[in-house]
């Protein structure tokens, strides 16, 4: 009958193409199809008690063979809870380990010598030309002069540009085709030691530093990008400029060159408090 | 052929598959007694039924055998089995008109020939999903040697259960109206 549109001879190439395509789908699609009939499924057969009363009959007719090796269900679910647990506290531990880390750099800056470190709040967003920039509660009177380093913790936030007797103008870093010269070292230092010099280059789109690097040089996702700009004053070296957010192969050519995206340090905002690195006389 | 006969049947396998297992396996090696059951429908039934059939029974087969993906988590992939029955019922249709149906041996020699190729569908569908290309996401512990020869013992335990099995299944015949949907579907043909 060729008129039929539902015919075995037109259905099957389009079943069995479709089973095809089902068959090697990713498991997210997968399990998107195969949830909801599994589900159905495994209710039919265990919900009717057959299954359960035909296991039942198995087992009275031949029981399991005792084992010395049988794992009690509850000692299971206890070491279940403890990986669990080891594993919240391993994520914990890095947690503290960064943290330690990132005090260990505080007190750096806390003993660095010939400095004056200076606590000023954040009173204002502003742009300086095109690019965004703070203004804090410290000026001349307070010893404040442009060219001075201001940071946050570890992170360099920018140099002080503008200043009047009671504020000044910090521009960031992060200015649209900066150029800085850093250097790559693991968040941790720990064997094996790694480090890569490199000239980054700030883009406002998409808001980070990119730089493109030989293959065979060793930077990995969530090392710290150091200032060792020589055209920064010396006490900027060493403060972070930002975090390696990803290593990816050159389109162009990714054969011998690698493309480290670095997301620049978390920029302050008004009632924050950033410290300025003023010289002593 | 009565279709309610034959989900009932099909339901009654896949409860005494996942019921049975523990008093019927030997070792790792279980029975599918499923596969007798598609040997039964794709011997006797119409042409154009069996591959709706076999592919009802990949289907519960599917869904009642989900993969272990390496996440450790089930995953109810739609595809291998059902294919891996349709391949079956491919085999029986092309065998059926050369063999007795009568015959035990022969009911368990349908089932050998039908149980390679579903077995080999099977396998070779799964370890292709393993592949980098396309989705590279095999089973856990997939082996594929290991796959073969436990597949293959369980056949061979298969094709043991299927001559009596075989009999039994053929001694319901009458339910299944498999000789009226012939005669039905030859007077269409002839109303063509």
């Amino acid at each position: 009958m060729p008129g039929r549109p539902f015919s075995t001879k037109r259905l099957l190439p389009a079943v069995l193409a479709a089973l095809l395509v089902s068959t090697f789908l990713p498991a997210s699609s997968a399990r998107w199809i195969g949830d909801w009939p599994r589900d159905r499924i495994q209710d039919v057969l265990h919900k009717t008690y057959l299954v359960d009363g035909l296991s039942r009959f198995s087992q009275w007719v031949r029981p399991a063979e005792p084992s010395h090796l049988v794992v009690p269900d509850d000692l299971a679910t206890r070491y279940e809870e403890a990986m669990v647990y080891n594993a919240q506290l391993r994520t914990r531990v890095g947690e503290l380990e960064k943290k330690v880390h990132l005090l260990s750099g505080t007190h750096d800056i806390l003993t660095l010598s010939g400095y004056q470190r200076r606590p000023v709040r954040v009173v204002d967003v502003t742009l300086v030309g095109k690019e965004q920039a703070i203004v804090i509660a410290a000026g001349t009177a307070q010893g404040v002069a442009t060219g001075q380093c201001v940071v946050a913790g570890q992170v360099l936030v920018g140099t002080v540009e503008n200043v009047t007797p009671h504020t000044a103008t910090v521009q960031f870093l992060t200015r649209d085709a900066a150029q800085l010269r850093v250097e790559l070292v693991p968040a941790v230092p720990g064997p094996p030691q790694r480090r890569t010099e490199a000239l980054v280059l700030y883009q406002r789109n998409p808001a980070r530093f990119e730089v493109e690097i030989g293959r065979k040089r060793s930077v990995e996702v969530g090392d710290l990008a150091r200032l060792v700009d020589p055209r920064f004053p010396d006490e900027a070296h060493g403060f972070v400029v930002g975090h390696v957010r990803a290593v990816v192969d050159d389109p162009s050519d990714p054969l011998m060159f690698r493309i480290v995206q670095i997301e620049p340090g978390s920029r302050v905002g008004v009632g924050q408090h950033v410290i300025v690195l003023v010289p002593l006389p | 052929m009565n279709w309610l006969v034959f989900l009932l049947a099909a339901y009654l396998s896949l409860v005494l598959e996942a019921g049975l297992d523990g008093l019927l396996q030997v070792g790792a090696t279980v029975p599918s007694l499923t596969l007798v059951l598609a040997v039964h429908v794709a011997w006797s039934a119409p042409r154009s039924g069996v591959p709706w059939a076999m592919l009802v029974l990949g289907f519960g087969q599917d869904m009642a055998h989900p993969l272990r993906v390496w996440s450790g988590e089930d995953l109810p992939l739609l595809g291998p089995w059902c294919l891996g029955y349709l391949a079956a019922g491919y085999v029986c249709l092309q065998l059926r008109p050369q063999l007795r149906r009568s015959s035990p041996l022969a009911f368990a020699m349908m089932t050998l020939a039908a149980g390679v190729f579903m077995h080999l569908v099977v396998v070779a569908l799964i370890t292709a999903r393993g592949l980098p290309v396309p989705t590279g996401d095999p089973p856990e512990g997939w082996i594929v040697a290991d796959e073969l020869v436990a597949r293959f013992l369980a056949l061979v335990y298969t094709i043991l259960l299927a001559a009596p099995l075989g009999v039994v299944w053929e001694r319901t015949t009458p339910l299944w109206r498999f000789a009226s949907a012939k005669h039905a579907t030859a007077r269409l043909h002839r109303m063509d």
